[in-house]
C-alpha cells in the first residue's frame, strides 16, 4: 500500500492513518471545489462569477464529518505521561523531618549535661555541710535593711512583684525575709504588678511567708493586693499619675482606700517605701524612669535577679541615687539572710546552688577545651588550602 | 556647673528629637536613586544575617516552603515597641517576596496587639500583591502571654511546619535561647535579634546569625523597606558619632578639672 | 478618593497623637498634659483589650486544630481544658483564692522553673559550641568571663579565692556596664529612629 503525503507538512504517512503523525493535521484529501453552474443570464447576480448556486449549496448540506483526534502513542510514552501526571498531582514535597533513629551526639550531650547538673544539685541538698557558708553581708546589704527597720508602725509600703514564675527560686528567699521584716514591724504591704502573673505571685509570697513564719497574715487586715496594671511602662506612668483612679478597687473587687493605713495615701510619694522585685532590667528601668522621679523622699529599693544586677548597679551608684537599695540574686538573698539572722530560706538552697555552679563551670571549661582542640584539628585536617 | 533642672533636661531632649527628625528628613531625598545628589554608594556595611535572610527567603519561594517569623513579646505600649515595629517591617518585606511563592510566612508573637498587627501586615501585603486569597488568619498567631509560655508555644511551629528558616526579630528575654536552640535542632537557619541585652547574650551562643546591639534596627534598611529606613540609619550614625565626641570631651574636661 | 482621604486621616491621627504624647513629656502645659493623660489611658485600655483578643485567638486556633484533627491536637485539648478550669476557678473564687494559688504553685511555677532549668543546659552547651563554631579570641574572652562570673559567685571552700570575687565584681562593674551602656545607647538611637519614622508618617504599620 502506498503512503499518504500530508498536504500540510508534505511528509509521508502510513496509509491507514487519519492524522499526520508529524504535524497532527488530518490526512483526508481536500475536496475539490465543484464545478459551478453557469451564472444566470439575468437578475442581480448576472454579472458575477464564481458564485455557488443556491440549489447546489442546499443539496450539499450534510452532517459534518467527524475527524478523528486519536493519537497513536506507544506504551513507553503512556508510562511517561502517567509519571508526569503523578508528579504534577502531588506537587513538590519537602524532605520529611523524621528524626534519625537512636540518640544523636547533641541529644547525648544534653542528657549528660542535665544529669551532671541534677547530680550536683542532689549532692548539694543531701550532703549540705557547714563548708557551704553563706556569703557575708556588705554595706549594700546593711543599707537595704536600714530602710526597712526604720519604718514606723502601720507604714504603707508598696511592693511590686515584677518577676516571672520561673525566677521564683532566685528571688523568693530574699523576698520572704523582707516580707517577714515588714509584717513583723507592723508595716502595711500593698501588692501590685505590671505582669499578668504578678497578682498571684504576690499572693504566693504571702502564702510562703505564712508557712515559714508559722502565723497567718490575711488581707485586708495585714496587707492588700491591688492587682495588675496593664500597659507596661505606660500603665506605670498612669499609676503614678493617679493611684486611686488606676485602682478604685483591689484584686478581689473590694474597696481599699478607706482602710486606715491607706486613707492618707493619694500618690506614690505617700508610701513610706517602694520595693520592686524584678528579673528584668527593662522593668527596673520602667519603675526608675516612670515612678522614681516623682517619689521625692520615698526610698526606692530593688530586689533583682543576678542577670539584671549589672545594669541596675549604675542607678544605685549614681549621685544622687536613683535606686536607694539593691539586693541581687540568690547570693544577695543569702547575704541578707546572714545579716538579718532571720529565718533560714537561702540556707537549704545554698549548697545545691554552689555545687551546680561549680559543675556548670567545669562543664564549660572542659567542653571549651575539647571544642578548641576539635576546631584546631578540623582546621589542620582541612589543610592550608582549606580543602 | 549647677545641676540641670527637669525643664532643662526636657529642653535638651526636645532639641535632640528635633535634630534627629531633621537629619532623617534631610538624608531621605539624598538617598533616592533618581536624585542628582546621592550619597556615596557603599554606605551599608555587610551584615551576614541579612545576606542569609535574603537567601532564606529565596529558598522558601523556590522550594515552596514556609518561613517562620517570631516577633517577640514587645507590647506596643511598652519598651519593646520599637523592636516590635522593626519585626513587623521585616514581616512586611518577607510576606511581599513570599507572596510570589506557594506558601507565605507563619508568624508567632507573645502579645495581643502584635498578633493583630502581624495578621494585618500579612493581609495588607497580600492585598497589594493581588493574592489576598492566600491570606489565612491562622498564619499570625499568639503563642503565649508569659515569656516561657511564649517560647514553649513557639516550638511546635518550628518542629511541625515545613519551614526553612526561623527569623526572630523583636523583644525577647533569655527565653529566646530555647527558640533558637529548637530552630537549630530542626536544621533551620536561625536569624535572631532583640533589643534586650540578656537575649543578645544568649543568642550569641545559640543562633546561627545573631544580630548584636542595634543591628536589629537596621533591618528595614537592609531589606530595602524604603529610603527613610536608610536615612534614619545614617542619622543614627551621625548622632552616635556626636555622642562619642561629647563623651570624649566630657572625659577630657573632667580629667583636666574643668568639670 | 475615599482611599486617599482615609489614608490622610489615619496618618494624621497617628502623627497628632504621637506629637501630643512626645511634647507632653518635654513641655509641661496643662492642656497638653490632660490630652496626653487621656490618650495614655486609652492606650492602656486597648492593651488590656488586646490581651483578651490574644486569648480568644489562642482558643480559636487550638479549637480549629482539634476539629481538623491535626497532629498534636491532644495538646490543644489539654490547653483548652486547663484554660477552662483556670478561668472558672478564677472567676468563681477570685484570682488570689486558694484554688488559683494551688494551680499557680503546683502547675505554673514548676513548669516555668523546669524550663529555666532546660535553659541552663542549653546555655552551657551553647557556650561550649561557640568555641567550636567561632574559635576566635573574642569567644575565648567570652568563656573566661563566664567562668570568672560563675566561680566568683560561689563559696565552695576549695575554690573560695578572694581574687575571683574581686574579679567578678570588677567585670560586672566596669567592662560589662561599659559595653552594655554602649549597646543600650545604640538601641536607644534605634528606638528613637523607629518611633520618629512612625511620627513623621514614613512607617505606617496601621495602614490598609
Amino acid at each position: 500500500m502506498s503512503e499518504v503525503q500530508c498536504s500540510h507538512c508534505g511528509k509521508e504517512n502510513p496509509p491507514d492513518l487519519e492524522i499526520c503523525q508529524h504535524c497532527q493535521s488530518p490526512l483526508v484529501a481536500p475536496q475539490q471545489p465543484e464545478e459551478l453552474a453557469d451564472v444566470p443570464p439575468e437578475g442581480p447576480l448576472s454579472e458575477l462569477t464564481g458564485i455557488i448556486p443556491i440549489e447546489s449549496a442546499v443539496n450539499e448540506i450534510t452532517i459534518p464529518k467527524p475527524y478523528s483526534v486519536k493519537v497513536r502513542v506507544s506504551e513507553s510514552q503512556r508510562a511517561n505521561v502517567r509519571l508526569l501526571e503523578n508528579l504534577t498531582k502531588e506537587g513538590v514535597r519537602p524532605p520529611s523531618r523524621e528524626r534519625a533513629p537512636g540518640v544523636t551526639i547533641q541529644q547525648a550531650l544534653r542528657i549528660l549535661t542535665a544529669m551532671a547538673l541534677i547530680l550536683a544539685i542532689s549532692w548539694g541538698i543531701i550532703f549540705d555541710t557547714p563548708s557551704f557558708q553563706l556569703p557575708s553581708a556588705d554595706a549594700r546589704i546593711s543599707e537595704f535593711s536600714e530602710h526597712i527597720i526604720t519604718l514606723p508602725e502601720s507604714a504603707p509600703v508598696l511592693l511590686a512583684f515584677e518577676y516571672e514564675p520561673g525566677f521564683s527560686s532566685e528571688l523568693e528567699p530574699s523576698m520572704t525575709i523582707i516580707l517577714d521584716q515588714l509584717l513583723s514591724r507592723g508595716a502595711y504591704p500593698v501588692l501590685v504588678s505590671t505582669t499578668p502573673t504578678g497578682v498571684v505571685q504576690g499572693q504566693r509570697a504571702i502564702g510562703l511567708l505564712n508557712q515559714k513564719a508559722g502565723r497567718v497574715y490575711e488581707a485586708p487586715s495585714d496587707y492588700i493586693n491591688l492587682g495588675y496594671i496593664p500597659g507596661g511602662a505606660t500603665g506605670l506612668n498612669s499609676f503614678n499619675a493617679g493611684i486611686r483612679s488606676t485602682f478604685p478597687l483591689e484584686a478581689n473587687g473590694n474597696q481599699v482606700w478607706a482602710l486606715p493605713p491607706l486613707q492618707n495615701v493619694n500618690s506614690l510619694s505617700d508610701f513610706n517605701l517602694v520595693i520592686v522585685f524584678t528579673d528584668s532590667t527593662e522593668t527596673a528601668r520602667s519603675w526608675i524612669e516612670q515612678v522614681g522621679t516623682d517619689l521625692q523622699d520615698t526610698p526606692l529599693l530593688m530586689v533583682a535577679s543576678a542577670q539584671a544586677e549589672p545594669l541596675i548597679n549604675p542607678y544605685y551608684n549614681s549621685d544622687p541615687r536613683q535606686v536607694d537599695g539593691l539586693i541581687a540574686g540568690l547570693a544577695g538573698g543569702a547575704a541578707y539572710e546572714t545579716y538579718t539572722g532571720g529565718m533560714e530560706v537561702s540556707r537549704p538552697l545554698w549548697g545545691a546552688f554552689n555545687m551546680s555552679v561549680v559543675v556548670a563551670a567545669g562543664l564549660i571549661l572542659f567542653g571549651g577545651l575539647v571544642s578548641v582542640i576539635g576546631a584546631a584539628y578540623k582546621s589542620e585536617s582541612n589543610g592550608p588550602s582549606g580543602h | 556647673m549647677d545641676a540641670l533642672t527637669q525643664a532643662d533636661l526636657g529642653l535638651i531632649g526636645l532639641i535632640f528629637v528635633l535634630l534627629f527628625t531633621l537629619l532623617i528628613i534631610a538624608f531621605a531625598p539624598l538617598l533616592r536613586e533618581d536624585s542628582g545628589r546621592t550619597l556615596p554608594k557603599r554606605r551599608l556595611r555587610d551584615i551576614s544575617a541579612f545576606t542569609k535572610l535574603r537567601g532564606a527567603i529565596n529558598n522558601s519561594v523556590e522550594a515552596g516552603q514556609r518561613l517562620h517569623l517570631t516577633l517577640g513579646r514587645g507590647a506596643l505600649v511598652g519598651m519593646g515597641s520599637a523592636s516590635a515595629l522593626v519585626g513587623l517591617s521585616v514581616l512586611g518585606r518577607v510576606a511581599q517576596t513570599l507572596s510570589l511563592g506557594e506558601k507565605g510566612p507563619i508568624t508567632t508573637s507573645g502579645d495581643g496587639t502584635l498578633m493583630i498587627l502581624s495578621q494585618d501586615t500579612t493581609h495588607n501585603t497580600y492585598s497589594t500583591a493581588g493574592v489576598v486569597e492566600k491570606y489565612d488568619p491562622s498564619d499570625g498567631q499568639l503563642s503565649g502571654l508569659t515569656p516561657f509560655s511564649y517560647a514553649s508555644g513557639t516550638l511546635p511551629f518550628i518542629y511541625d511546619q515545613d519551614s526553612t528558616a526561623t527569623v526572630m526579630a523583636g523583644h525577647f528575654g533569655a527565653e529566646a535561647a530555647l527558640i533558637a536552640d529548637a530552630s537549630e535542632n530542626a536544621g533551620n537557619l536561625t536569624i535572631a535579634g532583640s533589643d534586650n541585652l540578656s537575649a543578645q547574650a544568649v543568642l550569641l551562643v545559640t543562633a546561627n546569625e545573631p544580630l548584636i546591639g542595634e543591628e536589629l534596627y537596621a533591618a528595614g534598611a537592609y531589606t530595602q523597606a524604603g529610603d527613610m529606613h536608610t536615612a534614619s540609619l545614617l542619622a543614627q550614625d551621625v548622632i552616635r558619632w556626636t555622642l562619642v565626641g561629647v563623651i570624649l570631651l566630657g572625659i577630657l574636661l573632667k580629667l583636666i578639672g574643668i568639670l | 478618593m475615599i482611599g486617599i482621604i482615609k489614608r490622610y486621616i489615619l496618618v494624621g491621627t497617628a502623627i497628632i497623637a504621637g506629637m501630643v504624647i512626645l511634647l507632653g513629656y518635654f513641655i509641661k502645659l496643662p492642656a497638653i498634659d490632660s490630652a496626653r493623660t487621656i490618650l495614655l489611658n486609652w492606650a492602656i485600655i486597648l492593651a488590656a483589650v488586646a490581651l483578651i483578643i490574644g486569648l480568644v485567638n489562642l482558643l480559636v486556633v487550638h479549637s480549629r486544630k482539634i476539629i481538623d484533627k491535626k497532629s498534636g491536637n491532644v495538646y490543644s485539648v489539654i490547653l483548652l481544658v486547663s484554660f477552662t478550669i483556670t478561668l472558672l476557678v478564677g472567676l468563681i473564687s477570685g484570682p488570689t483564692s486558694q484554688g488559683s494559688l494551688w494551680i499557680f504553685n503546683n502547675v505554673q511555677v514548676p513548669i516555668e522553673t523546669s524550663l529555666l532549668g532546660i535553659l541552663a543546659v542549653v546555655l552551657i552547651l551553647g557556650a561550649v559550641r561557640l568555641l567550636y563554631r567561632q574559635p576566635t579570641s573574642f569567644s575565648l574572652i567570652f568563656m573566661i568571663a563566664a567562668l570568672v562570673i560563675l566561680l566568683g559567685t560561689v563559696s565552695v571552700p576549695w575554690i573560695n579565692v578572694s581574687w575571683l570575687s574581686s574579679a567578678r565584681s570588677w567585670i560586672t562593674r566596669v567592662p560589662v556596664v561599659a559595653g552594655a551602656r554602649g549597646i543600650l545607647m545604640g538601641v536607644v538611637l534605634g528606638t528613637v529612629a523607629t518611633g520618629l519614622r512612625v511620627l513623621i508618617g514614613a512607617d505606617r504599620p496601621y495602614e490598609d
